[in-house]
């Protein structure tokens, strides 16, 4: 599906010529510079005529280069495998951009976000503060140029509390529970055992990954922080970061390494889904489920211990290839292990979702219409489990994956057993991609010794991550990354919560909240002070203190 | 009664009352240690429920203003408890139906100040969880002493009502008996029937304000409550298999231990269920088979 | 019959559990489950490093920092910060790196996590100041044809000689 037909380049240029713009294409990506006055436009004729999906935003400040700060929106062309960057420029005194979310509901957050981080301000809509704790300093953007990364501002002690209300009844989730996995606050409103509304702060763990990498490491340092951004999904994000890197400075790696990588992305994807099976098990009451599930897990992560040399967070990847081969004995062995795994896994999940009170909580619970899937922009099984057939390895093939053929599984009841089950499908599929690769692997070297990354470039890249496609955009630099934003899969589907958990009783909340997979961890990516009366600081990422 | 000597009786009623009340914790460890073996892993040992209790004996208890009430209703309980154990064991021996009855009417007065306990706890998750125990208890209660006695009834009455192999007749027989075990099974507040907390990750039921030796005393009755329904299913279904004597109570005691194991494995295959589809589904089951119970019984006395 | 058959179902699951045994491990009373490729903590042989550094620039987490002091330099390697990820054993040119597969690391005392690796500096013949390594010069003489005489400078005096060399070369001897 990499037909970039020139007709469709020559479409979208011509669109920019038409909002007074510029247009540039490269390979997969086009590049349109529009003027403020004319972004709406531009953004709704992508979304809504040529169907674009609407991913992220990214703010830059590119006052040192060229004395201005921007915003560029990212649109992928699904059908035809295109990234379409929108750049806008607006003046470092007093930055205004018109917002678009009221064509793109999807980029309410990313626009906030931009707003806390950079200072730049959008115009018609209501704006909040987002990312940074409440008692942050107005005037500090942590991440303009001119704030140092270890800069620690005053701050004012604000404590949070929860909404009191006295006709419904307020339970709160988290964000210290002894049972969560990962600091969030859902605020469910109950009247009875439905639950009304729901309210959702998050950005408790947000680690300034993004300013860590433009100030103080290289480009090969950063593979390692991008593997720490989530404990479960950990290497497609280094792989995203590093393919990002390599379209940027056109590098060109060598196809064995690129194999390897779709090796290990898709074992990554075994062991994410089973494990959430697992959880979705435990959430339910069925323990038994939870603990045979996690057993079947256990061998994927032997497995992935050794192809790359640790269970979790591989180090596997660096700019211009991988750092270890997988001979023939390994390869042997992992085809061994998936066939026990296969076995096992589907005699478990037939007698999982058997078990009456399994099947009756996950049925028609937690159900995400299509059409708000679509607006909301909502990423991976969510979406495929709402009818939506999109799927970043067959859309905008990266790595090895056009070399594989396999089938998109999608269900379109949109409830919390359809994305269950959409799981189940990608596991069976991702055993037959691994064992297609391993079967037609080229010989070669693993890794490109010599290269450059000149300055200035401009690359992004998604990798479907196991919850959905994740994004890296990255503008290279002098000897690292000069801007650098993740977008994970969570960030986009947490606001479809709101719509999923509307009228549900109240046992299913946690079942909802876990069937998006919520992986906070990737989702906030800033520090936040914890605010008990007294400020606490955080100690980051190793040997940085803020 | 056998005049076999009262202080006979009575000695091994005592010795019967001591092992009701150790039982409980060790057979919690046992069934724990069933769990982890049928999900594959090797599991904290058989005395890990005892160190447990130990452990939240000696911490503090974070004071709530209701504290001695609470205290009061899981010690009335507990000697409720004992009181209905007494008469279970006085039953095993004379098979005489007025000790299953007083033992019935002692274990509602225990469950019902056992079921209450939350509702004391001033804490909006509480009541919560306290009411959806009050709608379980409502169900299960009720349809648990209605088919014991039922059960009771017929099985000690049989010499009177003709020969017990009509097919009505078995049909009463079986249905009271699979009511029995399902509202007995029920009551003992395993999964799939455990949703007073509604789930784990909300903290929004009855344990939320517990800590410390109150709710070591709370888990305990929890464990006395269900050796005591184990106790009274099975010495209403064996003992008149057996007759009575001084071993018939050993014998009860074993087959008590035997069933908390198979009602621990059920436990483990099954998932929780949610609050509004449980009540419905026991009331139906519960109606559906006390009618073919009492129907059953009807026609073959008036046939 | 298929009614009885879906009923029954869940119930296989203790068909599963008899089929596969206990599969955890009573650690740390018996071994752990650790593959062959298992990456554990490094171990750095004082007598092969050289100094230069290229482990410090390498290390994502800044576990090995190059502490400088007037006539020494110190490797520290602080096994608290490390991740565990062997980039450094891929740089160390002269392989001085090792890796091991420790990871029970636990210890009372913080001191024990840190550990030092001390070189002396090596002094420049025309102004006396220290910068690099003796080991380091060793190690440029073993791999390059350069003179004893010309790396016995510190860099920027090597830079002066140079650029005195070729201008010598081009425009002749002046003043001297």
């Amino acid at each position: 599906m990499l037909m970039h037909s020139d007709s469709i380049i020559n479409e979208y240029v011509s669109l920019a010529k038409s909002m007074k713009g510029d247009a540039k294409a490269e390979k997969d990506t086009v590049h349109i510079v529009v003027p403020k006055e004319t972004l709406v436009n531009t953004a709704s004729k992508l979304f809504n005529e040529y169907n674009c999906d609407f991913r992220t935003c990214v703010g830059v400040d590119e006052r040192p280069l060229n004395g201005y700060f921007s915003v560029t929106y990212i649109f992928t062309d699904n059908k035809n495998g295109l990234y379409i960057l929108v750049k806008t420029y607006t003046e470092p005194q007093n930055p205004v951009i018109p917002s678009i979310v009221k064509t793109v509901p999807g980029a309410d957050w990313c626009e906030m976000e931009t707003r806390d981080l950079l200072g730049i301000e959008f115009a018609d809509r209501d704006q909040y503060r987002l990312v940074l704790p409440s008692g942050w300093p107005e005037e500090i953007h942590p991440l303009r140029k001119d704030i140092p990364y270890n800069y620690r501002p005053p701050i004012r002690s604000v404590s949070e509390k929860i909404t009191p209300s006295t006709e419904l009844g307020v339970i709160p989730i988290g964000p210290y529970h002894p049972a969560l996995h990962e600091p969030e606050y859902f605020e469910l409103y109950v009247e009875g055992e439905r639950v009304v509304d729901v309210k959702y702060r998050g950005f408790h763990v947000h680690r300034g990954i993004e300013k860590l990498a433009e100030t103080r490491m290289t480009y090969q340092q950063v593979n390692f922080l991008a593997e720490r951004i989530c404990g479960i999904c950990g290497f497609e994000h280094s792989t995203c970061y590093a393919l990002a890197v390599e379209k940027a400075a056109k590098i060109d790696v060598p196809e064995r390494a690129q194999y390897i990588r779709s090796i290990v992305l898709e074992v990554e994807r075994i062991h994410s889904h089973l494990l959430w099976l697992g959880v979705a098990f435990h959430v339910v009451g069925y323990d038994t489920g939870f603990m045979h599930m996690w057993r079947v897990r256990e061998k994927i992560m032997y497995l992935a211990e050794l192809l790359t040399g640790s269970r979790k967070t591989y180090g596997l990847n660096l700019v211009g290839g991988v750092r270890k081969d997988i001979n023939e004995e390994k390869k042997q062995k992992t085809l061994e292990t998936l066939k026990e795994t296969e076995k096992d896994f589907k005699k478990l999940v037939e007698v999982a979702i058997s078990v009456p009170q399994v099947k009756k909580r996950l049925t028609g619970t937690g159900i995400l219409p299509r059409e708000d899937a679509v607006k909301l922009s909502v990423e991976g099984p969510v979406a495929r489990a709402s009818g939506v057939n999109k799927d970043a390895r067959r859309d905008q093939p990266y790595a090895a994956y056009k070399y594989a053929s396999f089938k998109i599984p999608v269900y379109t009841e949109g409830d919390n057993l359809a994305r269950a089950l959409v799981r189940v499908d990608e596991v069976l599929e991702s055993i037959s991609i691994i064992e297609q690769l391993l079967d037609r692997i080229p010989r070669g070297p693993i890794k490109l010794e010599d290269f450059e990354i000149p300055e200035g470039k401009t690359g992004v890249q998604v990798v479907e991550a196991p919850r959905g496609g994740d994004i890296h955009f990255v503008i290279t630099g002098h000897g690292k990354p000069y801007r650098w934003r993740v977008r994970a899969p969570t960030y986009s589907n947490i606001p479809a919560l709101k719509i999923m958990l509307k009228d549900q009783p109240l046992a299913d909340a946690p079942l909802t909240i876990a069937s998006i997979d919520p992986c906070f961890s990737c989702t906030d990516r800033v520090l936040v002070v914890r605010e008990n009366s007294k400020t606490e600081w955080l100690k980051l990422a190793p040997g940085v203190q803020i | 009664m056998n005049n076999v000597n009262t202080l006979h009786y009575t000695i091994y009623s005592a010795i019967g009352v001591i092992i009701g009340l150790t039982l409980p914790v060790i057979l919690d460890g046992v069934e724990r240690k069933i769990k982890a073996i049928l999900q594959s892993r090797i599991g904290p040992p058989i005395t890990q429920t005892l160190y447990d209790l130990i452990k939240l004996v000696n911490k503090e208890i974070k004071p709530i203003h209701t504290s001695p009430f609470i205290l009061l209703y899981l010690l009335s309980f507990i000697a409720t408890s004992i009181a209905s154990i007494y008469m279970v064991e006085t039953y095993v021996y004379t098979l005489e139906s007025i000790y299953i009855t007083l033992g019935l009417s002692l274990l509602a007065v225990s469950l019902t100040s056992l079921t209450l306990t939350p509702l004391l706890v001033p804490n909006p998750f509480s009541y919560a969880g306290g009411m959806r125990e009050v709608i379980l208890a409502l169900i299960n209660e009720s349809a648990f002493i209605l088919s014991t006695t039922l059960y009771a009834a017929i099985t000690n009455n049989l010499a009177q009502l003709k020969s017990a192999t009509t097919p009505s007749m078995l049909l009463s027989i079986t249905t009271a008996a699979l009511t029995m075990f399902i509202s007995g099974y029920a009551l003992t507040g395993r999964v799939p029937f455990d949703m007073a907390e509604a789930e784990p990750e909300l903290a929004s039921g009855v344990l939320v304000e517990f800590s410390g030796s109150l709710l070591a005393a709370y888990m305990y009755c929890n464990l006395l409550k269900r050796l005591l329904v184990n106790l009274i299913i099975v010495s209403v279904t064996v003992t008149p298999l057996i007759g009575e004597s001084a071993y018939s109570l050993a014998a009860v005691y074993a087959l008590t231990i035997v069933l908390w194991v198979i009602f621990a494995i059920t436990a483990v295959i099954l998932g929780r269920s949610r609050i509004d589809l449980a009540p419905r589904t026991l009331t139906k089951t519960y109606i559906l088979l006390l009618a073919l119970s009492i129907t059953g019984l009807l026609v073959h006395a008036y046939a | 019959m298929s009614i009885v058959k879906k009923a029954i179902k869940p119930v296989e699951v203790l068909v599963i559990a008899g089929k596969t045994k206990r599969v955890t491990v009573k650690y740390p009373y018996q071994e752990p489950i650790l593959s062959p490729e298992f990456r554990g903590s490094i171990e750095i042989n004082p007598e092969k490093c050289i100094g230069c550094g290229a482990c410090v620039n390498a290390c994502p987490p800044n576990a090995l920092e190059m502490i400088e002091s007037q006539d020494k330099k110190t490797l520290r390697y602080y096994v608290g910060r490390c991740i565990f990820c062997w980039r450094c054993i891929d740089v160390c040119p002269v392989g001085a790196i090792k890796g091991t597969r420790n990871f029970e690391l636990a210890t009372n005392d913080p001191l024990d996590l840190y550990t030092y690796i001390v070189h002396s500096k090596a002094e420049c013949s025309s102004c006396g100041n220290k910068v690099e390594t003796v080991k380091m010069r060793k190690y440029i003489m073993q791999k390059s044809p350069i003179t004893e005489n010309y790396v016995n400078k510190c860099p920027d005096c090597r830079k002066k000689s140079f650029i005195n060399a070729i201008s010598t070369r081009k425009v002749g001897f002046h003043g001297e």
